[in-house]
């Protein structure tokens, strides 16, 4: 009898010992949080960001990308015509993995930083393909130059964040061709057209 | 075999200066061979040729100027007349002097005012205006009545070939081709009045040299990351050409050309290649200097 009971108890025993942990990892599952995401949005620097690639050589996709995305963004699910982006990067924050590269590309040959030291965004229209994805039409104004660009706009998700507020977050994909903001040099080695791809959270206001 | 992007900047940088120069000179200049009338064509040439340089670099400058270098093609033609007329009109030392203050603090305002919309930092100002304060004097000090000396082109080609380098190496590689488009072309005026006419650089043409020069220097110093000391030491060797070529002679105990141009390659070689070293031990091992 008292085995049996000894051995119930370590049955038991193993049984917690499993389940608890595998409890806890079905808690920490990664869900997309599928909220409203209407509002109006501060973006959260810490959380976005915005890469590039560009050719190099002919042979390779190069990538670098912008660590500091700051601005706002208004979603109004009822009325797309009220939806409203402003981002604006700080070209200092371009960072390619190598020094001598980054001051090369903010110097005078391209971006020109120190005349032209952020690049803007300002969405116009954004026109609904689906549920969760979108074309984002608006103007950048880079190296001095405004020019219309075009985005694909996908939401991935939004909902509350653990410290009491509400978040909402995108991906906006896209190319542009860098000689028409001006950006002609060195077209023979480095590719006019350019991948963009800005990832943005932010938070409810 | 170099692969065709290198063939390519050498040809925009190197060959089509130097081949408009050439072609401008032949074209201009045969008829003064052997005549007792100087060559009137200095500034002339090289500034077409430089700016044939500059489109085959940098393309057509945007309209309205859009950054400092869409200015470059007006500031250049600017001063081959502004020079030309001074010299045509024979105006005197205090109204020459005037009018390259007012010149080249122009030229100095177009090119900085995009950048102190943003940038009025105390530093920045500092490092403009001496830039703009030394390209005035070199510019007074090599605006002298007559012939120049005649190692003064053979100086101001390893100069511009010096800040071709070293523009390069911290940051523009555009402006390091703008600059060995000046190279180019002092190097095929050297070779042509070396060979053919025998004549130094005339003032208009040391002028017009010197504007390209010295706006590609304060470009470099405000938009790029070239270090003063650099862009002082490129001014500074033009500016002490004067005192160096007389003493050159006294040293060497010779007036003879040869004597006069080892002299000044050797001064001008030593400092540039002394300040291309370090700034590629620096681009090595950043925060060493």
């Amino acid at each position: 009898m008292k085995s049996q009971q000894l051995f119930s108890a370590a049955a038991l025993a193993a049984t917690l010992a499993f389940a608890v942990p595998t409890a806890a990892q079905a808690a920490a599952v990664y869900k997309v949080q599928t909220g409203n995401s209407n509002g109006t949005f501060q973006i959260d620097p810490v959380h976005s960001i915005a890469l590039f690639t560009i050719g190099h050589l002919g042979v390779s996709e190069f990538a670098g990308r912008f660590d500091k995305v700051t601005g706002t963004f208004t979603v109004d699910s009822a009325h797309p015509g009220r939806d409203k982006v402003d981002v604006e990067i700080p070209i200092a924050s371009l960072d390619t993995n190598y020094a001598q590269r980054n001051t090369d590309l903010s110097g005078p040959d391209f971006f020109n930083a120190k005349q032209f030291p952020t690049m803007h965004f300002v969405g116009t229209r954004v026109e609904p393909k689906g549920k969760e994805d979108a074309v984002l039409l608006g103007k950048l104004t880079l190296h001095g130059i405004t020019r219309p660009v075009r985005f694909r706009l996908h939401h991935v998700g939004a909902g509350p964040d653990p410290w009491g507020g509400y978040r909402s977050g995108y991906v906006a994909t896209g190319t542009i061709r860098r000689s028409q903001f001006g950006m002609t040099y060195l077209l023979g080695g480095i590719s006019d057209k350019v991948k963009l791809s800005l990832h943005i959270e932010g938070k409810r206001q | 075999m170099p692969s065709t992007l290198v063939l390519g900047l050498l040809l925009h940088t190197v060959v089509i200066p130097a081949a408009a120069a050439a072609l401008l000179l032949a074209a201009t200049g045969l008829r003064f061979v052997g005549a007792a009338a100087r060559y009137p064509g200095d500034g002339v040439v090289i500034a077409a040729a430089c700016l044939a340089g500059y489109v085959g670099v940098y393309g057509w400058p945007a309209s309205p100027p859009l950054q400092a270098l869409d200015w470059l093609p007006l500031l250049l033609l600017s001063g081959m007349v502004s020079y030309g007329a001074l010299d045509r009109f024979g105006a005197g030392r205090v109204t020459r002097g005037v009018l390259m203050a007012v010149f080249v603090a122009g030229a100095a305002a177009l090119l900085l005012v995009p950048l102190f919309s943003y940038d009025r930092k105390p530093a920045t100002i500092a490092a403009a205006a001496t830039v703009t304060g030394i390209w005035f004097l070199t510019a007074l000090i090599h605006d002298q009545p007559g012939d120049g000396d005649p190692s003064f082109g053979v100086l101001f080609f390893f100069v511009a070939a010096g800040n071709a380098f070293i523009a390069a190496l911290t940051g523009s590689v555009m402006l390091g081709q703008l600059s060995g488009v000046l190279a180019a072309v002092v190097a095929t005026w050297c070779l042509w009045h070396g060979m053919v006419q025998r004549r130094p650089l005339t003032r208009a043409g040391r002028g017009v040299a010197l504007t390209l020069l010295a706006v590609l220097l304060l470009i470099g110093q405000c938009y790029g990351d070239t270090p003063l000391w650099a862009t002082v030491m490129l001014f500074a060797l033009l500016a002490l050409h004067r005192a160096v070529a007389p003493l050159s002679v006294c040293l060497m105990r010779s007036d003879a050309l040869f004597a006069r141009l080892l002299f000044t390659v050797v001064l001008a070689v030593a400092p540039i290649a002394t300040g291309v070293y370090f700034i590629v031990r620096a681009s090595v091992h950043p925060g060493e200097f």
